[in-house]
């Protein structure tokens, strides 16, 4: 579908929103309040972001860079765009990995990505859908006219 | 209670790729979650993404998707944004509801199952994705008032005065789940509580609706007064269909059915009022 010149500030914002919205969890994942990231002892002892999403210091750092840059990317439409396409691919592509070595590791309630990362379903999930709306967003045609704005 | 029709209805503003696509995935998963609950609700072991212990609750549940099968076919077939924009806020409330109550009892599901993934696809991708769409649709075609019928002024006020009411209790019960469950006419747990705010979340939009600046228009209720019909007839007759124990004389026990007629009341004598009217 092709958008016009006024439809693609539509682009940009949503690609914002999801920024924001990963750059608000990051922070969040950072708060050293039991209410909003309880400790799970069981499995590989990591918070959970809203008693959710599997973190760590490094999966925050990970979420803050995916919403600065996304903030920083979309002040133009070509930037929005090739945000979407790259943090969008990333994104899916760790939802991929994850399942991977969930399946490998027998669907555990929590798993190390690389030793590193920790993640869980709702964290998956979440990849999957910010993702494919991210990509999805970065991928829609735009009129050209517009590109520059 | 009517009003003379002063307006002329403005005509049908279609509904984008997108939001075409979000309806239908929306209804592909609430007649799988619906149907399932409803008419299998002691198999929740089984297929569900945690266990329901009382089948009561696996319809309570149910009863809610079941009734929203109604409002999407329309929605789909309608086509008119105009008739659904609206209802869109009330979906809001609906999904972030149940994402608020997945957080306090993530504990209770099954990770790995299949309808864990459609569950969190759908509350996470409902308060990202309506947004995004919204602004998109608006950007494509346009929005404009819907014109048309109006209700009265009585009406309204009752429409903002139980939105209210309702939006009261999503609030206690999303705060004192545990307490509400003991006060429940059958055993539930606080998980089961929460999910079902949802419902009553989704039915006090409608109040939202009655204060906005088109809260008059007759085509902003209607699509929304048939969901509140529709879960609160399947409701009533949940409670009737099934013969595990039902305390009529615990705290909340009577004031169940009360909701659940309210639910099918209000709309009936709305319609029956502006049907014919456009």
């Amino acid at each position: 579908m092709t958008l016009d010149r006024d439809s693609n500030s539509f682009v940009q914002s949503g690609q914002r929103f999801v920024a924001l919205v990963y750059l608000v969890l990051g922070i969040l994942g950072f708060l050293p309040f039991d209410f909003i990231n309880p400790m799970h002892h069981s499995g590989i002892g990591v918070p959970y972001l809203f008693n959710l999403v599997a973190i760590n210091a490094l999966h925050n750092f990970v979420h803050l860079s995916i919403g600065i840059s996304g903030l920083v990317a979309t002040r133009t439409l070509a930037g929005a765009q090739l945000w979407g396409k790259i943090a969008g691919s990333i994104l899916l592509l760790l939802f991929i990995l994850g399942m991977v070595q969930a399946a490998i590791e027998g669907f555990p309630n929590d798993q190390l990505l690389w030793g590193l990362i920790p993640l869980n379903s709702p964290g998956h999930m979440l990849h999957l859908v910010s993702g494919g709306l991210t990509l999805y967003l970065g991928l829609i045609r735009t009129s050209p006219t517009a590109t520059k704005s | 209670m009517t009003t003379a029709n002063l307006d002329r209805p403005n005509p049908r503003i279609p509904l984008s790729r997108e939001f075409q696509f979000v309806f239908a995935a929306i209804l592909v998963g609430i007649s799988l979650f619906g149907l399932l609950l409803y008419l299998l609700p002691s198999e929740t072991a089984f297929y569900w993404a945690w266990v329901i212990r009382e089948p009561r609750s696996a319809i309570l549940i149910g009863a809610g998707y079941s009734g929203a099968i109604f409002y999407y076919l329309i929605a789909l077939r309608g086509h008119d944004w105009l008739e659904v924009e609206s209802g869109l806020g009330g979906l809001m409330v609906f999904v972030l509801t149940l994402l608020i109550a997945t957080m306090p009892d993530w504990e209770r599901f099954k990770p790995y199952h299949p309808m864990t993934f459609i569950w969190l696809a759908f509350y996470y991708g409902g308060p990202l994705a309506i947004p995004v769409f919204y602004r998109m649709q608006i950007a494509q075609f346009g929005n404009a008032s819907p014109g048309g019928a109006k209700i009265s002024q009585a009406w309204r006020t009752w429409l903002a005065v139980r939105g209210l009411i309702y939006f009261f209790i999503v609030l206690l019960g999303m705060l004192f789940a545990p307490i509400i469950a003991t006060l429940w006419p059958w055993s539930i747990e606080p998980l089961e509580v929460r999910v079902f705010m949802g419902q009553i979340a989704a039915i006090a939009w409608q109040g939202g609706i009655a204060i906005q600046r088109d809260g008059l228009a007759w085509r902003r209720h209607r699509l929304g007064l048939v969901l509140s019909a529709a879960i609160g007839s399947l409701q009533l007759i949940g409670l009737l269909m099934l013969h595990t124990p039902y305390n009529l004389y615990s705290p909340l026990g009577a004031v169940l059915p009360l909701i659940f007629a309210e639910w099918v009341v209000t709309p009936l004598f709305m319609f029956s009022i502006y049907r014919r009217q456009i």
